[in-house]
């Protein structure tokens, strides 16, 4: 449970690298990621949603780090099968074997699998601070911006006293194994009431330097790291959306031709 | 006669990787005093959470009272070695101060009398009594780790572990903790106390262990390690004030009698002023 | 020439009947390092949240008396402008960064400020130099070392340029190496001409770069002056104070034995020490 609020986290992390994702900009890799999305959502042929793997793997390769997105993707994966039993059994139900199911809640997964990817993708490839920056360009205030940001930022944190409270409870013989349902909840308050309490403490502190740090002074806040639109960025757009038309063309086609 | 915590050619590897302890090895007898020092991340933390059993051992063995960490529950572990953590809000939940002390009773199956008598006991040694139905939030800082003493001596255990009780002491908050400690040991308790606070543990205890990323690199008495500068300076530690002084001042007929105190230390000046006339 | 006046101050926090600082009056010039010290909950966080606004603007509550900043009146000014002033350095690094790059950390108060680009990028390749800190750029500052940390938050601070560094307990959650360096540092950026306010318990390693010292109890100063004059007073200790062992020595020795000078330092106690005993070897 723990790893995969680490893998997630990890997403977010952001390290320098050279490769092509890593240099567009923000925000038409926004615009990028929803074609993708809205790829996904649309084509439902089998063939074509492997062609957008396809399409996804080599962006990644050509791109981005393949081994960082892998180490992320991977930890989602027993997840992932778990989800895949779960659709199965309800959808199958009262049935115990349906190949027509399992292939079914197989493509149910798939796509979401690559809704994660995408993600992952733009994520990995991308400086939060970035992606505030294009979100307050794109008109949202900047203070609501940076509240992700900062949520992020406090992910570790946040665990890390979780973890520290955790070894506390049980220190004072706290067995979480035990007890019927209701003995669990009441257990679990004693770990979730010190985690919150820790947390509404730290905001008096996180309020007081972001106030000693300007925060809000200006109306116009300026960024060491100023994004502009290249050429690169509108080339990228270009090139990047034709194999996702030529899919979305190919399965409109299915939809509408007579076979 | 059984040991109180037995540590064996002890290794333990966090998820990520990370070697937190190396090859320890250490051994407290039952009513000792011990002091574990060391800078931020050498590893103290770690290795006294194999004592309650909070993390157990990648390789090597931990006993305590004879029994091994890897063969029980934290919880019968935690009977006996009480841990005192070092920020009280990481444990504090409960509506009273009353149901705060309780609550490990209550998880370690003390009958409802016995909670009571208990409870009411540790209340009143800690001068807390009185705020029995208050919430724990609504105390000074000061009693808050009054309070969180108290939740461990409630249910008696034979172990005390105080982990980095000075952080963010004054000086009256931190002769309270020495105070707690003398207590403690007049009831043939078994302390350890874990710091980096090097001036802090001058006085009160009977041996010193000196660890630094990852490793025990020396266990002795206070006098011997404390005066040891080259072993410091590997802990990335520093001298106390008076070991320091003395060293500087290359007295070397104080020097022999390693006084860790400015009570020993003015004695010893006198003595030899009064001597030399 | 006076940087911050305090004039009779007294404050109330929100819906408290006890103040916390009670007819505080005190200067602090250019160039000064001033130490304040005095047991917990005395009401020295609460001082110098006085000092860029904190108190009374995020906080509200009963202000009575005066602050003032470069002679301006902190009630009148925002903490947006007295941070150009008045930068404050807390006790727990972790809660102090806001970011996910030590280089964006640093730039973090500057863009605020709304600088421009260029400037920004200067001050913040100063601020990582006069911290040594260059190498830790694309780190992220949650990874660092407490003591690592502590030094990216005072280059998020300096950035600002700020003439006055006020710090808040900042070597709490260090070891004594750590603690030993950090101060070390502020007495350099001391030296390079920044004011320096530190609220400190650590008086064996600090007391010696101060030249005005004040010791707070209840609200209240109960001692104000050079640390060699405050540091053996009673109520120093009184106070509960972590008076320095070797001033303690000196206490306990200097009735019997003529001491010339009080050591401020554990060096000048050596000092001490050494001349004292050879003044009984002539005997």
């Amino acid at each position: 449970m723990l790893s995969l609020i680490s893998s997630v986290y990890e997403i977010f992390l952001f390290r320098k690298r050279k490769q092509l994702l890593y240099r567009i900009d923000p925000r038409i890799k926004l615009l990028h990621l929803i074609f993708i999305l809205a790829t996904i959502v649309f084509v439902t042929n089998v063939y074509l949603q492997i062609l957008i793997l396809v399409y996804l793997v080599a962006l990644t390769l050509i791109g981005a780090d393949i081994s960082r997105i892998w180490r992320s993707v991977k930890n989602m994966l027993k997840m992932l099968m778990l989800f895949y039993i779960v659709i199965y059994i309800v959808n199958a139900f009262p049935k115990l074997l349906d190949l027509g199911v399992a292939f079914q809640s197989f493509i149910a997964i798939f796509r979401f699998f690559m809704l994660i990817y995408c993600f992952s993708l733009f994520f990995t490839t991308t400086p939060l601070d970035d992606l505030t920056q294009a979100l307050y360009k794109l008109g949202i205030p900047y203070h609501i911006a940076f509240t992700f940001t900062l949520s992020v930022r406090f992910i570790p944190t946040v665990a890390k006293d979780f973890i520290t409270v955790y070894d506390a409870q049980r220190a004072r013989g706290l067995e979480l194994e035990k007890g019927g349902f209701l003995g669990r909840v009441r257990k679990f308050l004693a770990l979730l009431i010190p985690v919150f309490i820790v947390s509404f403490l730290r905001v008096d502190r996180v309020a007081e330097v972001l106030e000693s740090r300007a925060f809000g002074a200006v109306r116009r806040r300026t960024f060491l790291y100023e994004l502009k639109i290249k050429l690169l960025d509108a080339l990228f757009l270009i090139f990047s959306s034709i194999p996702l038309l030529l899919v979305i063309y190919l399965q409109y086609c299915l939809l509408s031709c007579v076979w | 006669m059984v040991k109180a915590i037995e540590v064996e050619n002890l290794w333990y590897i966090y998820p990520n990787g990370v070697v937190a302890l190396k090859n320890i090895n250490l051994e407290i007898k039952v009513g000792e005093k011990v002091a574990i020092i060391g800078p931020n991340g050498a590893g103290k933390s770690t290795l006294i959470k194999h004592f309650n059993g909070l993390l157990k051992p990648f390789k090597g063995t931990v006993k305590v009272f004879g029994t091994d960490t890897r063969k029980a529950t934290v919880a019968t572990l935690a009977r006996r070695v009480g841990v005192i953590f070092q920020n009280p809000y990481h444990q504090f939940f409960s509506e009273s101060v009353w149901d705060e002390v309780a609550f490990a009773l209550k998880n370690f199956g003390f009958s409802e009398e016995a909670i009571r008598y208990r409870v009411t006991k540790v209340l009143r040694l800690f001068d807390l009594y009185d705020y029995a139905d208050r919430s724990p939030f609504t105390l000074s800082s000061g009693e808050m780790r009054r309070l969180a003493i108290a939740t461990v001596l409630a249910y008696d255990p034979d172990v005390i572990v105080f982990d980095e009780p000075t952080v963010g002491q004054d000086r009256f908050q931190k002769e309270k903790i020495r105070e707690y400690i003398k207590l403690l040991s007049l009831q043939d308790k078994t302390i350890i106390l874990v710091t980096h606070d090097i001036d802090f543990v001058a006085e009160g205890f009977d041996k010193i262990v000196v660890m630094n990323k990852g490793e025990i690199l020396a266990i002795g008495k206070p006098k011997d390690i404390l005066y040891d500068e080259e072993l410091l300076t590997k802990a990335n530690l520093i001298m106390p004030q008076i070991p320091r002084l003395v060293k500087e001042a290359e007295a070397y007929n104080i020097l022999k009698h390693k006084p860790l105190t400015e009570d020993d230390l003015a004695r010893k000046i006198l003595e030899i002023l009064r001597c030399s006339m | 020439m006076t940087i911050i006046e305090v004039d009779n101050l007294t404050y109330y926090y929100p819906g408290s009947s006890k103040p916390a600082l009670a007819n505080i009056s005190l200067k602090i010039d250019r160039g000064d390092f001033l130490l304040i010290t005095g047991p917990s909950g005395s009401g020295k966080s609460t001082l110098v949240k006085t000092f860029n606004g904190i108190i009374p603007h995020l906080y509200g509550g009963r202000f009575e008396g005066k602050v003032s900043v470069k002679g301006k009146d902190t009630r009148y000014c925002t903490v947006a402008e007295l941070s150009r002033t008045v930068g404050i350095v807390f006790q727990d690094p972790e809660n102090q960064i806001l970011t996910l790059s030590v280089e964006r950390e640093v730039a973090f108060g500057l863009e605020n400020l709304g600088l421009p680009r260029k400037v920004i990028r200067e001050r913040v390749e100063n601020a990582l130099r006069d911290l040594n800190i260059e190498h830790l750029r694309d780190r992220i500052p949650i990874e660092l070392s407490v003591g690592e940390q502590q030094k990216v938050i005072v280059a998020s601070v300096m950035a600002m340029m700020p003439e006055v560094l006020v710090f808040d307990e900042p070597t709490a959650h260090m070891d004594p190496l750590s603690a030993l360096k950090f101060l070390d540092l502020v007495y350099e950026l001391n030296m390079k001409g920044y004011t320096i306010v530190i609220v400190e318990h650590r008086l064996d390693m600090v007391a010696k770069y101060a030249n005005k010292m004040i010791i707070l109890k209840d609200g209240k100063i109960v001692a104000k002056g050079k640390p060699k004059d405050i540091l053996p007073l009673d109520i120093a200790e009184e106070s509960g104070v972590d008076v320095p062992r070797y001033v303690r020595l000196y206490k306990k020795i200097s009735n019997i034995v003529e001491i010339k000078r009080f050591p401020i330092s554990v060096e000048e106690a050596a000092i001490m020490l050494k001349e004292v005993l050879s003044r009984g070897k002539s005997y």
